[in-house]
């Protein structure tokens, strides 16, 4: 089951920065391929969102691009910058407390 | 694993082109992306046309644009905090010139009409725009969008107008008019249409209209008040009596004294009437002795101190006065503290004079009464004495 793209929406750039973290430089389709992979194929990232938001990262400068001539093609790699360095952490702590408060909200009993 | 030709990938990347990306950056990731998809997704003898077909409409819900637009919107966003710096900046700056402008019109003060114009070029072409762009992101809909423009449009076109009443300028009157018709006939109701529309911004803008109209009203009677006909014909009678009390001193008054003299005071007396004619067929469009024989109260214009040292009467005035004061030895006129009768200066004086003091009436009356110290200069004290 693939999760709604209303659960994803707000979360994107925290996956991003975070995948970005673990595997120092990714190009787009690798990072899609990567979170499929993960998730098991419940998230998937269309690329209709993958773009603007990498796009969005750079100006904030959390990211910032290498590129790699592969015949014909141009490959842009991604990587975070110190900032967003600094940032993943910010945001995975964010969301993390904001799970809890949902689980709380929602009265999640945690998974036996 | 598909292998692509060169030709497929430029088909692509020219695909993707036509579809409305013109991002290079963009164009490239995608093209990279769907490169990448096609070779590890399509077996090595599948169909590339189909396959890619149905790879490319999976970036998007209606159209490939939806990623420029969305990438563009995400990077204009990185100036939004310059943006709105720039517009409260300049905001302010022509406000305080348009309103420094006004006081120093009202003042007569020099330079009142190069900071109300510098004020709204200012705030038109700088503040506005920004303004509204700032505000355009707000907005979602396509309409509401299209309002917001021609409300843009409108306000620059009432500013101008605005502007060219401030300064006199030739078709103020006309421009007014189409700034205020399209306001009031072309915007408002488009205006009221989007905004009822949407039970949300129905009470805005019924109240907004509301505001628009008053004040349009406000702006259409307040400038356009015409010195009343009470004022015009005070003025045309304080004329009559200073042209009479002047023709009689004139008929009394027998200049003497050298040729020299004699002559400055003719040419003298010839240049302030020929200004006196200039200035009345500046404003009112007909000459003296006419103004002031009509009973029909035509009203005066305005005349600004620009125009007003445009006439070459005005110069040749100047400088006959300068002229008859050098021969006499007498002052013409005096304006507050005493000046040394050094010939530059003195004219300097006088253009200042010129500036300070555009109101007809008054004008008129300095012009008069220099004629009258003339007079009195050139004709010896006890022919005066006799009478």
């Amino acid at each position: 089951m693939i999760y709604s793209s209303e659960l994803i929406k707000g979360t994107l750039k925290t996956i991003v920065l975070q995948q970005l973290k673990q595997n120092g430089k990714m190009y787009g389709y690798e990072i899609t391929q990567r979170v499929k992979e993960l998730s098991k194929d419940t998230i998937a990232i269309t690329e209709g969102a993958l773009y603007p938001t990498l796009h969005a990262l750079e100006a904030e400068g959390l990211v910032t691009t290498e590129t790699e001539f592969i015949g014909k093609r141009v490959r842009k790699y991604y990587k975070l910058t110190k900032s967003g360095d600094k940032k993943v952490l910010e945001k995975v702590n964010e969301f993390s407390e904001f799970m809890n408060t949902m689980k709380f909200l929602l009265d999640i009993k945690p998974a036996t | 694993m598909y292998s692509l030709t060169d030709k497929q990938i430029d088909f692509i990347l020219n695909d993707i082109r036509a579809r409305g990306v013109e991002t290079e950056d963009l164009q490239l990731n995608l093209l990279d992306h769907i490169c990448c998809i096609i070779e590890n997704e399509l077996g090595e003898n599948g169909d590339f046309g189909q396959f890619y077909q149905r790879t490319i409409s999976r970036f998007y819900k209606k159209e490939l644009r939806e990623l420029e637009d969305e990438t563009q919107t995400l990077l204009t966003f990185k100036h939004y905090y310059t943006m709105k710096k720039i517009m409260f900046v300049s905001g302010f700056f022509s406000a305080c010139l348009m309103l420094s402008g006004g006081a120093f019109k009202v003042m007569h003060w020099p330079g009142a009409n190069v900071l109300f114009m510098s004020g709204i070029v200012l705030f038109s072409l700088l503040f506005l725009p920004v303004m509204f762009t700032l505000k355009l992101k707000e907005k979602t809909e396509k309409r509401d969008k299209a309002v917001l423009v021609f409300g843009m449009i409108v306000s620059i076109l009432l500013l101008f107008a605005a502007l060219f009443k401030f300064m006199h300028w030739a078709g103020a009157g006309a421009f007014g008019l189409i700034a205020f018709g399209t306001l009031l006939l072309g915007f408002l109701p488009v205006y009221l249409f989007t905004g009822l529309k949407n039970p949300a911004t129905k009470v805005n803008t019924i109240v907004t209209s509301i505001l628009i109209i008053a004040g349009s009203a406000f702006l259409l009677v307040l400038p356009n008040r015409s010195p009343s006909k009470v004022l015009s014909k005070e003025t045309i009678n304080f004329l009559r009596n200073e042209e009479v009390a002047l023709s009689e001193l004139r008929e009394v008054m027998q200049p003497a004294g050298t040729n020299d003299t004699t002559e400055a005071f003719n040419a003298f007396m010839n240049s302030a009437d020929k200004l006196k004619d200039a200035i009345i067929k500046g404003i009112a469009g007909v000459d003296y002795r006419t103004y002031l024989a009509d009973d029909e109260n035509i009203t005066p214009q305005w005349l600004t101190p620009e125009q007003l040292n445009q006439f070459t009467e005005t110069k040749n005035y100047i400088d006959a006065i300068v002229e008859l004061e050098n021969k006499t030895n007498t002052k013409l006129y005096s304006i507050g503290n005493e000046q040394s009768m050094d010939k530059p200066n003195r004219k300097e004086e006088l253009k200042n004079v010129f500036q300070m003091q555009p109101h007809v009436k008054d004008l008129m009356c300095f012009i008069a009464n220099t004629q009258t110290k003339a007079c009195l200069a050139v004709t010896p004290k006890k022919t005066i004495a006799a009478k």
